[in-house]
């Protein structure tokens, strides 16, 4: 339709929450265990408050300007050169993080189910829905959001069966060694936070902007009490010291859960949970063709999608992925996001608040 | 064709042959001079079997003969519908649609009589939607009376129709019926845009019209809702929405519509509302299982046995260890049957397809079993499927869905649960990017509307209603007021 394409306040923030939540969630209580014991849950609050400052010093980037998408941005305050120079490091960053995102997912998907299929294959089923999905406008995406967020809402009150056999005892003494690993596993957190740079792509869009900051606060809450519940389970069923040997703590917490009519309930659980992670890709991949389509000036993102799927293809039959290159990826992938969605933030902030200062007529029109 | 042009002349004989000339071969054709009493001649024309015969003989034919006063300009006729015209193309269009048309002397004008009467069939009750407590009036051939059959559900000024006229040859008109002060004026430019970019020989049913309207034509789904029944067609222009009435046709398009809206019947609003809201929570229910459950068990035999409880196995291993297919040729194999079976029940005349019915039950159900070809399991499972497929109300959807069923098979036999999951999120990537005609499809879900899903998935007391759904972007939102009874509170 004619009428410039809009989503809600909820679409907005369940679009950030869903970008965060990917295949982090399933090792992430490890990764603050091996840090922080079992006080790694206060490192996931503390990030979520640095999250949510980001996220809002975004928005007040964004406020600006309130018609510019990031790349439209990067070309009005620096020009159509240096602009590009920026949008082509953006493109990388979502490349890459799609890109991580995938081959993470696949791993998971060929040690649990299909360990014979050949990564192509395996690619092959998460792409092709992908390419249906990011071909279309964020709008359409965030719809596809809000339905898998409220479609498998049901997959948190499964938190609550292991519960049964918990020791809450664990968790006790709180800040048992004291503050710095505390503060230390905060950086384990990133790949499992990062998410919210679509901030910078969707500010346009939102309907009622006035609610951009809520949205954020919202998005990163339903995120923060995701990750609070599953590693605080973990916590409680685990004890601190096996809880470091499992390499995914909360898969081997669903094997756990069993019923009359189904056993091997974590294989279905790990199946659906595909759908939360696809919530992850499908934005990336739109991002990252957005981004390169307005590197090359076309106005149509969906050559470049299919262009990213088709590659990613190629490149996974010819590498053959390992877990640890993808951890290493899973690694790179957090620095790129530290840039991007922290760094980048602050510098523009500051810039954009610096040519506010200067008289009118030196800023680009 | 070339004939057509031109306007009539003052001569009766000079405009008897050019109708003469524009009909060849057209011994339907019946021309009629009359000289009544005042002297006066005249012609009337028309084409036999188009008009209705007493009209003719009492509405035209008669006052002709005893016309007593005969003004100029003025022809003596009985009719309602009188047009004047000069031009040949109208006269040969109106002929052509069951006009008669009266030429006289010393005139150079033709006038228009509206004598249509084409063989018709009865109203009855619609046949693929048939529904318990709704109407048991279906639309017609006839668009004029499918028309009057919605008027008389919304007898408001307010109800506009917009006509169009589609196919060069057909010549098919086409109605838009809709609330002015409620339909978005945008989708009603957007949909007479689509129609009239139409450009084909003829439009001979209400399908063919949808596929060349609708958003996407490569999706499975139906984007348009094709009903045959008045009340329904009625309650969507009501909710906002355009119902499009195609002559020649007994359905209409219902536009634009949303993926639920498919599941829904006249019937879910005069039940109980709790026994409505059951009901279509089963038929969501087994809009999942005529989709997947032929896959999942593949998919749980083939790949992921692991998942089934130890006993369960057993049993299933057991009355498949004659079986020598795979798990998916099994399922394939019963599908196609079964889909052969339901073809051929329709087109077969009512006696014969019982025995269709009859044999295909036995055969399959029993001796294909012990014959060892298929397993009981597989045979409760397509059985199970089949059933599930039916009671989607809408048969579009219903065929939708059950053609959908053999690529997630596909799926679940290469790829186990994980293919499954894949093809889900097609399904749902799909749905959420389709549109029908520019409003979202998958409304009331995706995007998500908490004030609509009291009218989709269940279905909330009438009084509940009193705003109607936004998917269909109405300019009035207030639907009814206060009704809510006061019972045994007050």
């Amino acid at each position: 339709m004619k009428k410039k394409p809009v989503f809600t306040f909820l679409q907005f923030s369940l679009l950030v929450h869903s970008m965060q939540v990917g295949t982090g969630i399933l090792s992430l209580p490890r990764q603050l265990a091996e840090i922080a014991g079992t006080d790694g849950w206060i490192s996931i609050l503390l990030a979520w408050g640095l999250n949510v400052c980001f996220g809002i010093i975004m928005v007040l980037v964004m406020q600006q300007y309130p018609n510019d998408t990031l790349p439209d941005l990067f070309m009005r305050l620096f020009g159509k050169v240096i602009g590009r120079v920026f949008v082509l490091l953006l493109v990388v960053h979502f490349v890459f993080f799609s890109w991580s995102v995938l081959v993470n997912a696949m791993l998971y998907i060929q040690a649990w189910f299909l360990p014979l299929m050949p990564m192509t294959m395996i690619m092959m089923l998460f792409v092709v829905p992908a390419y249906m999905m990011a071909r279309h406008h964020i709008v359409a995406i965030a719809r596809y959001c809000e339905f898998v967020f409220f479609l498998s809402l049901w997959m948190g009150f499964v938190f609550i069966i292991p519960l049964r056999e918990g020791q809450f005892v664990h968790m006790l003494p709180l800040i048992k060694e004291g503050w710095l690993p505390i503060f230390k596993a905060v950086n384990s957190t990133t790949f499992s936070f990062i998410g919210f740079e679509i901030i910078f792509l969707v500010y346009p869009f939102l309907n009622r902007k006035e609610l951009a900051i809520p949205g954020v606060l919202l998005g990163n809450t339903f995120t923060l009490l995701l990750y609070l519940a599953s590693t605080i389970v973990c916590f409680v069923y685990f004890s601190p010291d096996e809880i470091t040997q499992y390499n995914q703590p909360f898969l081997s917490l669903l094997k756990v859960v069993e019923f009359r009519f189904l056993e091997r309930f974590d294989i279905i659980f790990l199946a659906l949970y595909l759908f939360v992670v696809s919530t992850a890709w499908v934005p990336y991949i739109y991002s990252a063709a957005y981004c390169s389509s307005h590197l090359l000036g076309s106005s149509n993102h969906s050559m470049h999608v299919l262009l990213f799927s088709v590659a990613s293809l190629v490149i996974v039959t010819i590498i053959q992925p390992s877990w640890n290159q993808s951890e290493l990826w899973k690694t790179w992938a957090g620095y790129s996001g530290l840039m991007v969605a922290y760094t980048l933030p602050v510098l523009l902030l500051l810039y954009v608040k610096l040519i506010k200062l200067v008289p009118r007529k030196e800023v680009h029109p | 064709m070339a004939s057509s042009g031109g306007t009539v002349h003052e001569q009766l004989q000079h405009n008897i042959s050019q109708l003469q000339t524009i009909f060849t071969l057209a011994p339907d054709l019946v021309i009629r001079s009359m000289d009544t009493e005042q002297g006066a001649s005249a012609v009337v024309a028309y084409f036999e079997g188009l008009v209705d015969m007493n009209s003719i003989n009492n509405d035209v034919l008669r006052p002709f003969f005893h016309s007593i006063h005969n003004q100029e300009g003025v022809v003596p006729v009985t009719v309602g519908n009188i047009k004047n015209t000069t031009k040949w193309s109208e006269i040969e269009h109106g002929l052509l649609i069951g006009k008669s048309v009266v030429f006289m002397e010393g005139q150079a004008k033709a006038f228009l009589l509206d004598t249509s009467g084409w063989p018709q069939r009865a109203i009855e009750d619609p046949q693929i939607e048939a529904s318990i407590k709704g109407a048991h009036q279906g639309f017609v051939e006839t668009a004029q009376l499918n028309i009057a059959l919605i008027r008389r559900y919304i007898p408001n000024r307010e109800l506009k129709i917009t006509e169009l006229t589609v196919g060069a040859r057909g010549k098919t008109s086409i109605s838009i019926m809709y609330l002015q002060d409620v339909a978005d004026p945008e989708i009603l430019t957007e949909l007479v845009e689509r129609i009239g970019k139409v450009d084909v020989d003829a439009i001979i049913n209400t399908g063919e019209l949808a596929e060349f309207v609708e958003d996407r034509s490569f999706s499975p789904f139906p984007q348009l809702l094709m009903t045959e029944r008045p009340d329904s067609a009625a309650s969507h222009i009501l909710q906002g929405r355009f119902v499009i009435v195609v002559d020649r046709s007994p359905s209409v398009l219902i536009a634009p519509v949303t993926f639920v809206a498919f599941f829904q019947s006249v019937d879910d609003y005069s039940m109980r509302w709790s026994i409505a809201t059951f009901i279509r929570l089963l038929r969501m229910f087994a809009f999942m299982i005529a989709l997947f459950l032929p896959s999942i068990y593949i998919s749980f035999l083939t790949f992921n046995f692991e998942v089934i409880p130890i006993q369960l196995v057993l049993s299933i291993a057991e009355s498949r260890e004659k079986v020598p297919f795979h798990p998916f040729l099994e399922a394939v194999m019963m599908e196609i049957t079964l889909e052969m079976m339901r073809e051929a029940g329709i087109r077969l005349p009512a006696p014969i397809g019982q025995t269709v019915g009859l044999v295909g039950g036995i055969i399959i159900g029993q001796t294909a079993v012990q014959a060892g070809i298929v397993s009981n399991i597989m045979v409760i499972v397509v059985s199970v499927t089949a059933i599930a497929s039916f009671i989607i109300p809408n048969y579009d959807m219903g065929a939708a869905i059950r053609f959908l069923r053999f690529p997630m098979m596909l799926l679940a036999f290469m790829f186990g649960i994980v293919g499954l999951v894949s093809g889900a999120m097609m399904l749902v990537s799909h749905i959420t990017a389709l549109t029908s005609l520019g409003a979202p499809y998958g409304s009331p879900l995706s995007p998500l509307k908490f004030s609509d899903l009291k009218d989709a998935f269940v279905r909330l007391p009438l009084w509940k209603m009193s705003s109607r759904p936004t998917n269909a972007m109405p300019k009035q939102s207030k639907r009814q007021g206060n009704n809510k009874p006061d019972g045994d509170a007050s």
